[in-house]
């Protein structure tokens, strides 16, 4: 007997990553206003190298071409744009552009092992930590035609991010408000928190993602960090800091809204936030680098199989045997 | 979430039947599945080129439901063969009809033992399952100590339901009493959904307020609520250990339909020879809702509708998880309920994106993208009760159902 279903959702496959697609945009704008057309430059550049990877091996592959993956491979060399500091030479988003294009060949085959462009962040940030790490003033703007914007072209408006002084322990100036809207130095897409909350509520409104796991994630991360404030900051203020700056809010958006290469259950995608925020505090109590997120979302991504296999839902009637035989 | 069970998914009903009171409908010919029951076979006790009158016994068992003549007319032929055991009948179009035998006994006198027996003989099954409502009720017998009269149609197109709530509370609620004898339970409780206000009041100025025996619940409309596991577990939030019977947790659930036909059994002495069904769906030109003869061609029934347009299919059952309707030979059985015309969704399925949207739905709680790779655990492919759900629901249109069904015929192997 072969079914035949005549109704099905209007929720398409391709829609989730058109809505992934479509959030893009805001912290995009914001990043052309904030730190020039530059900014636009890095990650246009990151994602034409992504999709032409991907692509370029599709058909040296002899693999049909299809939007899903162009869209996919779309955002995650976007997002590794975004976590990139205006500064960094144009070889850097060209490099990481193709290594976040690397995990969405397994499309093919139905499976993504890791979300692309946190992968090719982890990656590229292990290589170059310093060419990385070089802060500059939002609008204070570096000509876009610079390829290798050199410590003289930028050293008038270096800076350092506020959760760069978090973690040497110093207390940032300016306000919180500030980090909220994204008007302090920062790496590209990720300064603006409010953007990013509004990408967020977008996908979750849409229903192209589960609120388990961005909430598990910042809930612990909040939560931590408040108990156990490091330098001569305030509990609160580096709570606040914490989770203003740095990548906690795109990972909030992007890597868990990325479905394969997170668990599939609700309790798995519980387990999965709380092992990112777990992972990003270890990095940034104890590690050497500020910002652990990347690389704690791709080591959660690798465990991702374990954590599926066991929490695999309790089916209907396994809860109560013991009830039941009255 | 009150009254509500885990899962399931919220559709926008299209009501494109609702509100249509039954109408009858009589063909020329009725071909009646003598192997129509779910457990087993009954032998005809009729011969070829007799004529039989509406409502006369033609086929017996002794474990069984009898099956009854639906038309008045002459038996053409007697097919037993291999795969095909039917038995057709030519009308005269008089339905003249065989005396009705109802108890000569007031009610009060009539033992649970002589309901179920008179339920046997009326040829009463369930409704959806086709299951003899007797074994039913001797199995629940001792152990349920609650009736849940199941008058819920969860599926967007059916409507049946709702229809003879509002035109024979009387007759349910009379119905249900004699079951509720039959069977030894202390409650009965009416399961509607909360927008059928009107069956709602129906029922409600029937019991009359001070009634201990007979209650009305009213639940969020959700598919696949009419589930009987789903339907408890959103009426008391109970729910049945995996590979028993509702009536191991004191509960036994019986359709609307099936309660109708035990009034007009054990109160009218009427045996069943006719069935409601809904037929409807967006390339429907008439939907309607029908009491059509048992064994009325399948055909007859959708061209009576306005026929199935040439890029439309027929889908018979719910449709969400129901296969395409057999027209050329397919019949009316006791289990017939509902007629779909629509139009198919041949779209290519991608592969599974991992949404977890399958899990989230599920009603059964089981992981059903597992089943793609065969990653399920084993105890999941019984489990699974093919509502569709998620398959419905996938956004990569995969098709689960299909794939659930091979991995269950895999594992019965």
């Amino acid at each position: 007997m072969t079914y035949t279903p005549t109704l099905r959702d209007k929720t398409k496959a391709l829609s989730f990553a058109a809505d992934r697609c479509v959030i893009l945009l805001l912290p995009i704008v914001w990043s052309v206003y904030a730190y020039g057309v530059r900014a636009l430059f890095i990650t246009l550049i990151s994602v034409i190298f992504a999709t032409a990877f991907a692509f370029g091996v599709k058909a040296v592959l002899k693999q049909k071409a299809d939007l899903f993956t162009l869209l996919d491979t779309a955002v995650s060399g976007a997002v590794f744009a975004f976590t990139l500091p205006v500064s960094v030479p144009y070889y850097i988003p060209m490099l990481g552009g193709i290594l976040s294009a690397v995990p969405s060949l397994w499309l093919s085959e139905g499976r993504k092992p890791f979300f692309g462009g946190f992968f090719a962040a982890a990656a590229v940030r292990t290589v170059f930590p310093k060419l990385l790490s070089r802060a500059t003033q939002a609008f204070m703007y570096i000509s876009p035609w610079l390829f290798n914007p050199s410590e003289a072209d930028i050293n008038s408006f270096r800076t350092y991010t506020p959760l760069q002084l978090l973690a040497q322990g110093k207390v940032s100036s300016g306000t919180l408000w500030d980090q909220f809207y994204g008007t302090v130095s920062g790496n590209i897409g990720e300064i603006s928190f409010m953007l990013l909350l509004f990408g967020c509520i977008f996908l979750l409104v849409r229903k192209k993602m589960r609120w388990h796991a961005p909430v598990s994630f910042l809930f612990v991360l909040c939560l931590v960090t408040l108990i156990f404030p490091k330098g001569d900051n305030e509990a609160i203020f580096y709570m606040l800091v914490s989770l203003l700056s740095g990548g906690a809010m795109l990972t909030a958006v992007f890597a868990f809204s990325d479905t394969y290469s997170m668990p599939v259950t609700d309790i798995g995608k519980v387990v999965f936030g709380i092992g990112c925020a777990a992972l990003t505090l270890l990095v940034r109590y104890l590690g050497i680098a500020e910002e652990g997120v990347y690389a704690a979302v791709v080591i959660m991504s690798a465990v991702t199989p374990v954590i599926d296999r066991y929490t695999l839902p309790v089916a209907y009637g396994r809860t109560k045997v013991k009830g039941g035989k009255k | 979430m009150a009254n509500s069970f885990y899962g399931g998914i919220k559709i926008n009903k299209t009501g494109l039947s609702h509100g249509l009171s039954p109408k009858v409908f009589t063909p020329a010919a009725v071909a009646i599945n003598v192997a129509q029951q779910a457990g087993g076979d009954t032998t005809p006790c009729i011969k070829e080129g007799e004529y039989v009158k509406k409502g006369q016994t033609i086929a017996v068992s002794e474990r069984l439901a009898y099956l009854h003549a639906p038309v008045s007319g002459t038996v053409v032929r007697l097919l037993l063969k291999d795969n095909s055991h039917y038995i057709v009948i030519k009308s005269d179009k008089t339905e003249t009809c065989a005396p009705a035998q109802p108890f000569t006994k007031p009610v009060s006198e009539i033992t649970p033992e002589e309901i179920t027996e008179k339920i046997r003989t009326m040829g009463v099954v369930g409704t959806y399952s086709n299951f003899p409502a007797h074994i039913k009720i001797i199995a629940s017998r001792g152990k349920a100590f609650c009736l849940v009269i199941n008058c819920v149609q969860s599926d967007p197109y059916g409507s049946f339901v709702r229809e003879i709530v509002k035109e024979h509370p009387k007759e349910l609620v009379y119905g249900a009493r004699i079951l509720a004898k039959a069977i030894g339970v202390k409650q009965v409780i009416f399961a509607l959904e909360n927008n059928e206000r009107k069956a709602f009041s129906a029922l409600k100025s029937v019991i009359g307020e001070k009634d201990k025996l007979i209650s009305v619940v009213r639940l969020a409309p959700k598919y696949p609520l009419g589930e009987e596991r789903n339907l408890l577990c959103a009426i008391i939030k109970k729910e049945v250990p995996a590979g028993r019977a509702t009536h191991d947790i004191g509960y036994t659930v019986f359709s609307a339909e099936t309660v109708l036909r035990v009034y007009s059994a054990c109160a009218e002495g009427v045996p069943v020879t006719d069935k409601y069904l809904t037929v409807s769906g967006e390339k429907c030109a008439s939907p309607a809702n029908l009491l059509v003869p048992l064994g009325t061609s399948l055909h007859a029934i959708t061209e009576q509708c306005g026929g199935v347009p040439e890029n439309a299919v027929c889908i018979c059952g719910s449709v969400l998880n129901g296969a395409p309707a057999d027209l050329e030979n397919g019949c009316v059985t006791k289990s017939t309920s509902q007629l779909v015309i629509t139009q198919p969704l041949n779209k290519k399925s991608l592969s599974c994106i991992m949404c977890g949207k399958c899990i989230t739905h599920c009603p059964m709680r089981i992981a059903p993208h597992t089943f793609i790779d065969g990653s399920h655990r084993p105890a999941w492919a019984k489990l699974c009760d093919m509502c569709g759900c998620c398959e419905y629901i996938c956004p990569s249109e995969i098709k689960l159902l299909d794939i659930i069904e091979n991995r269950k015929k895999e594992a019965s192997k």
